[in-house]
């Protein structure tokens, strides 16, 4: 070999090493995909994908004889997938190259054919093993790779012929070489085809880099000859090797030392977390009240308090009032003088008790038909989960098999489509389809699904924890991110609902396949026309660069997708036995579309919630409060599943029983239904409570039977009546002394209108009616599109939910602009008028005043008319109309209250 | 939503008013508002100003090249940006750091303070003795929708209550005829759309949130349907009363029906208030004219201007004008001569009507976008891309001192490097001129007393001199 000492000090001056490992490393000389890095060390991660994630130029191209490469690797154990095992998968094994070569080449070329690769590949025995090639034939293989270790690589390129235009045609390898092995490289690799210059080196992944894969490298340097490539510190004599300077991992991920110290176990005092006990039924004195033993336990407090309770309500009011609390509507003309407990029985098997009750648990599930945020797409398959939500509770699904099929549908065997409907609850989360900072998208989906899982089922607030340890409850911040692996090898998206289709995954992979490779020609292009990088090509534009024939081929494709069922829910490939498909979306950026990489997703802990202090992985795993430690077995969500619906979870069955006490009487045993925290209510009757929760159980978790039990009480069918003895010594009404009116919710404002006004539309069920057209339709509120950010304007004035956190208790507001809106608004101007004519259809003689004012009341209020408001009703009738009559029945407290 | 509303600022009114939770809340502040008393809390000291007017400049309007300028950014034209200012650029996504860009426009002295100002300004500019411009503004949230909520609510999450919403919290109303809180978005088609969370009330009550106005169409459901006469409606609202006085009887006491009741006699008051305040046939030549109602650009944002002064006149605490369209990605100068040229003149119109008609002094102006623009030139268009690293905003009116600037950023505008304000600090400077301190403004949500400056934030007390 001879060396050239002239080119060895230019290049050393180019490329010496303190100008790439230093503190002070010019990041700027480096093209690197993560422009904003500023890490002394490079990592880089997988993508599942080609890339150059890190390419530099030299500053004069060098074509001299001898070029010696040396870096520094580690590889994460965790990141290397043994191919051994059974038949070499597609995929399997590693593939990791430093190359050198005379182009730069773009983000996704391959530099291969001629040009020097050093790195990691399988061998023929599907071995990772470091290596040297040329081309993809050829490669010559040295030692095997070994995980979390550093090896130093030096490679010599070398000409067999001393000329500029001569090729490198000799690439040698040593892996951490000593001083003996010199002359004896590990491998080497040859051809002919070699290119006779360098001008760009860089690192490539490819298919093989998966997704979380994360590899270290750092310490590059180039030089002529041996004592260059070791440094400074190469002794005269090369006897020995200087050992590499500290591989110094960058600063995150915290190792579990920094992060607070997790407890073995929790204890806590507080009662929600105490095991349920199945309390006595208490025996009071007046015992003829007690119609069952949820009377037992109110009239015991009333008799602690000394409370005489309300007399029974008129059945006029008694079936109003039922009517409203279970369909949300006024109870119909022929059913005016009928028995309630048929009635009841009536009302509970319908389609409208389904709508209501539904929309109740819609407020929870933080449910709407948009991404939510600044692009706010619409979510054109969210309404099937509404519909399921429905069904669920006209059918009176188990509540533990309600809870199972929202948060592990898919993984439930065997397949059917509804389960996957039924985890529309998970995939309900908001993102920002803008935010370009996928581990912040991703982070906040999961973040949204366990607040309001946890909300929703066990009542708990756990928002705070997702950055510190809860303030109040026994919950740490480990505890978080424990329940959020269980939701980490999943995502939301409009998965097609037929499970193993080999047609849907055919059209799906075309799809990519030719959207793909339009995209990569319209990166390229605008790469040539110079544009910096990264160069981004938005989705949406896309099709625009097409040729006819791939637009012909797209369009057919896209209308056979079109056409398979598909719903907005949740979906693991890693956790669920099913093979589904994700339908593409027109937004491909905001989640990851392959499915495979959701198999290398992990969920760490989060250093302050911030993803970008990312700390060790959590498993998923349960909040130690509950006292039964904190490994899953399968980490799949049937398993959180079963572990919240198992009869001895001190929350699950307290948490929905409340929930149910407070749709009917307007305030739950404990007053904050989302909370039964430290910082929440103290139940009123906790041993009601229990015995609610047990009959839950024991009736094999049935709503339904909640239901009965509750309208068939005494304490349900008390009256309002006033009595100052009782107010003096429960003013709140705490204690269930009568029944407390409440207003309707916006919904069933606008639905008990249309009813009264005779033109309810009672079609259930299918795709919401978009926002133009809801100003025109007579369906029930429930069905109009819920866009966030833009619900429905009746809606958003009287307190309705709003679609992003889980709201477990509507709020009640009163402003002058909703009267306003009841007042004077086109709605309530046509169904008045509506109103109007149907009791001009039923009055006789059909133009008396007097008659007229009757049968307004009796068909809006569902009562008889007093002479006093027949004759008021009559005046203005006269004076101002029929119909502005009927606005005044509609706006009073009478009609807008369940009374 | 769930709310204990335990709140303990208010507990013991609640308690007389029969304690029954959220009703008893609203009514209360509902009667505050009626009886035109003003704070349910009252102020913690002086205000110097006793309404706001947020002109939000939605989309990011660049601040090299409105207030901020930065000659040295000529200099490195087309070059990176250089390494020992790239260090401190935070790492976050569409933080380019190549390809500088010179402002393609001029800045000029102006007004006795000798301030800078662009071209792009020269109505504004003549004001400048009357702004206060904060140049060191900064956050970490690069996205529209996020960064809306983070610039009018404190996060990004758009959970919490806006800043207007916790203005009217803490001040009350002041007008019993309008909502005291009201907020026009114009200019908001395309791809920033108004996020709700910058009006919302987040966890305080919901008559705390503010009332959209469309500028073209006034309030919503204001007017009576065709054919009714203040008269008639005057006896149905008498036979309404009488139904629901006769009904209430049985119930004892009912707070929040009580309050209902009157609330019809509220929206009556606002139905007879609404069309005076969007009639402008009072309006003087010279006030059209100023506004620039007749002229195409500036006709939409100048009727929103007129009205923030005319709203502000009739005593609506707290009014947000959020004008779209301010995002630069493909063509700064294109994009920020249009935008300009809709809202300069109006602007500057409304701060010379406000002083005319005395009512300056006693109302705050605040110019403020979500997030600035980066020095760097983004892609090949010439545009620049979202920044949130280091903007400008200005102060002026209610108490602040004009003439002056706080803050800087580094050499090329990229980041705030001396006296940086958060968000958090921003809005405590809002409620300070309203005489509120923020971390006494409290609202107990979850057991937790909530504040408005949620990650803590200070007000930047030099704005008032």
């Amino acid at each position: 070999m001879k060396l050239f000492h002239s080119i060895a000090a230019a290049v050393s001056i180019l490329f010496s090493p303190m100008m790439i490992i230093g503190a002070d490393l010019p990041l700027s000389d480096w093209k690197r995909s993560d422009p904003a890095s500023t890490s002394p060390f490079f990592v880089i991660e997988g993508s599942g994908e080609r890339q150059n994630p890190l390419r530099r130029k030299l500053d004069v191209p060098f074509d001299s004889d001898v070029l010696f490469v040396r870096f520094q690797i580690r590889y994460d154990a965790s990141s290397i997938d043994s191919a051994k095992e059974g038949a070499p998968q597609q995929g399997d094994g590693e593939f990791f190259v430093l190359w050198l070569d005379e182009n730069e080449g773009a983000e996704t070329s391959a530099h291969s054919g001629g040009v020097p690769n050093i790195g990691i590949h399988v061998d023929g025995k599907q071995e990772n093993r470091f290596m040297v090639r040329y081309a993809s034939q050829g490669e010559a293989f040295g030692p095997p790779l070994v995980g979390d270790r550093d090896f130093t690589i030096v490679a010599r390129l070398a000409k067999s012929k001393a000329s500029k235009e001569a090729p490198f045609d000799e690439l040698s390898l040593w892996v951490d070489p000593k001083p003996d092995d010199l002359t004896k490289p590990d491998a080497v690799a040859r051809s002919e085809k070699a290119l006779p210059a360098v001008s760009w080196i860089g690192f490539s992944t490819a298919r093989k880099t998966e997704p979380g894969d994360r590899i270290l490298v750092g310490d590059l340097r180039l030089a002529t000859d041996w004592k260059g490539i070791l440094g400074k510190a190469a002794p005269a004599e090369l006897t020995e090797i200087p050992p590499p300077p500290a591989f110094e991992p960058p600063p995150a991920p915290a190792s579990i030392a920094e992060v607070d110290e997790q407890p073995d176990f929790i204890e806590t005092e507080h009662w929600s977390f105490q095991p349920l006990r199945r309390p006595e039924v208490p025996s009071p004195r007046f015992s003829e009240w007690v119609n069952n033993p949820i009377d037992a336990f109110v009239a015991h407090e009333h008799e602690k308090a000394g409370l005489v309770p309300s007399p029974p309500a008129s059945n006029p009011v008694l079936l109003r009032r039922l009517s409203l609390v279970l369909t949300g509507l006024p109870p119909e003309q022929e059913k005016r003088s009928q028995a309630p407990d048929p009635l009841i029985e009536q009302w509970l098997d319908s389609t409208a008790y389904g709508e209501r009750w539904g929309r109740h648990w819609l407020d929870v599930a933080r449910w709407a038909e948009s991404n939510g945020h600044q692009h706010n797409r619409n979510r054109e398959h969210a309404w099937r989960y509404r519909d399921w939500v429905v069904k669920s509770f006209v059918e009176d699904k188990p509540y533990h098999e309600f809870l199972r099929e929202q948060i592990a549908g898919d993984e439930i065997e065997p397949f059917h489509p509804d389960h996957i409907v039924a985890t529309g609850f998970l995939a309900a989360a908001r993102y920002s389809g803008n935010e370009l900072d996928k581990k912040i998208q991703r982070n906040d989906i999961l973040v949204d699904i366990v607040n309001t899982t946890s909300k929703a089922f066990l009542g708990l607030t756990m928002e705070c924890a997702q950055c510190h340890d809860h303030f109040f409850d026994p919950i740490t911040q480990w505890d978080y991110y424990h329940l959020m692996a269980w939701f980490g090898k999943g995502q939301p998206g409009d998965v097609i609902l037929s499970a193993e289709n080999e047609k849907a995954q055919k059209l799906v992979s075309e799809r990519w396949g030719l959207f793909e490779s339009v995209r990569n020609r319209l990166i390229e292009q605008k790469r040539a026309s110079g544009v910096p990088e990264p160069v981004l090509v938005i989705p949406k534009s896309v099709p625009g660069g097409m040729t006819a024939a791939e637009k012909r081929a797209f369009t057919r494709i896209e209308t056979e997708l079109r056409e398979l069922p598909k719903a907005w829910g949740f979906y693991s490939p890693v956790t669920s036995p099913h093979d589904l498909e994700f339908a593409p979306t027109a937004i491909r950026w905001p989640l990851p579309f392959q499915k495979n990489s959701l198999r290398y997703v992990e969920t760490r802990f989060l250093d302050r919630g911030e993803t970008g202090a990312p700390g060790p992985v959590a498993e998923p795993g349960f909040p130690l409060v509950f006292g039964e430690g904190r490994t899953a077995e399968t980490g799949s969500r049937l398993e959180l599943a079963d572990w919240l619906t198992h009869p001895s979870h001190p929350l699950t069955a307290r948490v929905w029983v409340n929930r149910i006490w407070q749709w009917h009487f307007g305030r739950g045993i404990v007053e904050t239904p989302g909370d039964l925290g430290i910082a929440g209510a103290k139940p009123t009757h906790p041993e009601l409570l229990d015995w609610l929760a047990f009959e839950l159980i024991d009736s094999g978790w049935s709503t339904k039977h909640i239901h009965r039990l509750i309208l068939q009480s005494n304490t349900f069918r008390q009256g309002s009546d006033y009595s100052a003895p009782n107010a003096e010594k429960d003013p709140g009404n705490q204690l269930l002394w009568r029944w407390t009116p409440r207003r309707l919710e916006a919904e069933a404002i606008r639905d008990s209108v249309l009813a009264v006004a005779g033109v309810l539309d009672s079609s259930a069920g299918g795709p919401s009616i978009s926002a133009t057209e809801s100003e025109d339709s007579r369906r029930r509120s429930l069905y109009l599109f819920q866009r966030r950010d833009n619900l429905p304007h009746q809606q958003m004035l009287f307190d309705g939910a709003n679609a992003i956190t889980s709201c477990g208790k509507r709020r009640v507001s009163t402003v002058g602009l909703q009267p306003l809106w009841m007042m004077n608004s086109q709605f309530m101007e046509q169904h008045a008028a509506a109103l109007a004519e149907r009791v001009q259809a039923e009055s006789s003689p059909e133009d008396d005043p007097g008659s007229a004012a009757r049968r307004l009341i009796e068909i809006s209020l569902q009562r008889e008319a007093t002479r006093e408001e027949i004759a008021e009703l009559g005046n203005l009738i006269i004076e101002t109309g029929l119909s502005e009559a009927a606005a005044v029945i509609l706006n009073t407290n009478e009609f807008l209250y369940i009374p | 939503m769930d709310s204990p509303m335990n709140i303990s600022r208010r507990s013991a009114l609640s308690a007389t008013l029969g304690g029954i939770g959220a009703g008893s809340v609203a009514l209360e502040s509902l009667l505050a508002a009626e009886s035109g008393s003003v704070s349910p809390g009252g102020s913690h000291f002086s205000p110097t100003a006793k309404r706001v007017i947020f002109l939000f400049m939605s989309g990011g309007p660049s601040q090299v090249d409105t207030f901020d300028p930065k000659p040295e950014l000529a200099k490195l034209e087309g070059k990176d940006v250089p390494e020992s200012l790239a260090r401190h650029v935070p790492r976050i996504n569409r933080a380019g750091l190549k390809n500088l860009m010179a402002s393609p426009w001029k800045f000029q002295q102006h007004g006795q303070s000798g301030i800078p100002v662009s071209e792009l300004l020269p109505e504004t500019a003549k004001h400048v003795d009357d702004l206060c411009i904060v140049r060191s503004m900064q956050h970490r949230n690069p996205v529209h929708g996020p960064g809306e909520c983070v610039a009018l609510t404190g996060t990004g999450a758009g959970d919490r209550p806006s800043i207007g919403s916790w203005s009217l919290y803490g001040l009350g109303s002041e007008t019993e005829n309008l909502p005291a809180f009201i907020t026009m978005n114009l200019h908001s088609d395309g791809m920033q759309y108004p996020q709700a969370a910058g009006w919302g009330a987040g966890f305080l009550p919901p008559q705390f949130q503010g009332t959209v106005v469309d500028p073209a169409q006034g309030i919503r459901d204001a007017a009576m349907p065709a054919g009714l006469t203040n008269l008639d409606r005057r006896k149905q609202l008498s036979v309404l009363e009488s139904f629901n006085r006769r009904h209430l009887s049985s119930l004892g006491s009912h707070p929040e029906m009580e309050a209902r009741l009157r609330s019809y006699e509220m929206a009556f008051r606002l139905q007879a208030a609404a069309p005076e305040l969007f009639d402008l046939s009072g309006e003087s030549r010279a006030t059209i004219d100023a506004y620039g109602l007749e002229t195409s650009p500036t006709k939409q944002s100048g009727h929103g201007c007129l009205l923030a002064r005319r709203m502000i006149e009739r005593g609506v605490r707290f009014v947000q004008l959020r004008i779209g369209g301010w995002d630069a990605h493909g063509n700064i100068k294109g994009n920020h001569e249009r935008m300009c040229s809709i809202t300069d003149r109006p602007i500057a119109a409304l701060l010379a009507d406000l002083k005319q008609r005395g009512l300056f002094e006693e109302t705050l102006v605040v110019w403020a976008g979500e997030f600035g623009r980066t020095p760097t030139m983004e892609g090949k268009g010439r545009g620049r891309d979202h920044s949130p690293a280091g903007y400008t905003v200005w102060f002026a009116g209610g108490g602040v001192k004009g003439g002056q600037i706080i803050g800087q950023t580094d050499p090329i505008g990229y980041v705030a490097v001396e006296r940086p304000v958060s968000p958090h600090d921003f809005h405590a400077t809002i409620l300070h001129a309203l005489g509120l301190r923020a971390n006494k403004l409290t609202w107990n949500h979850h057991g937790r007393d909530e504040v408005p400056t949620v990650f803590g934030g200070d007000a930047i007390t030099e704005v008032f001199g």
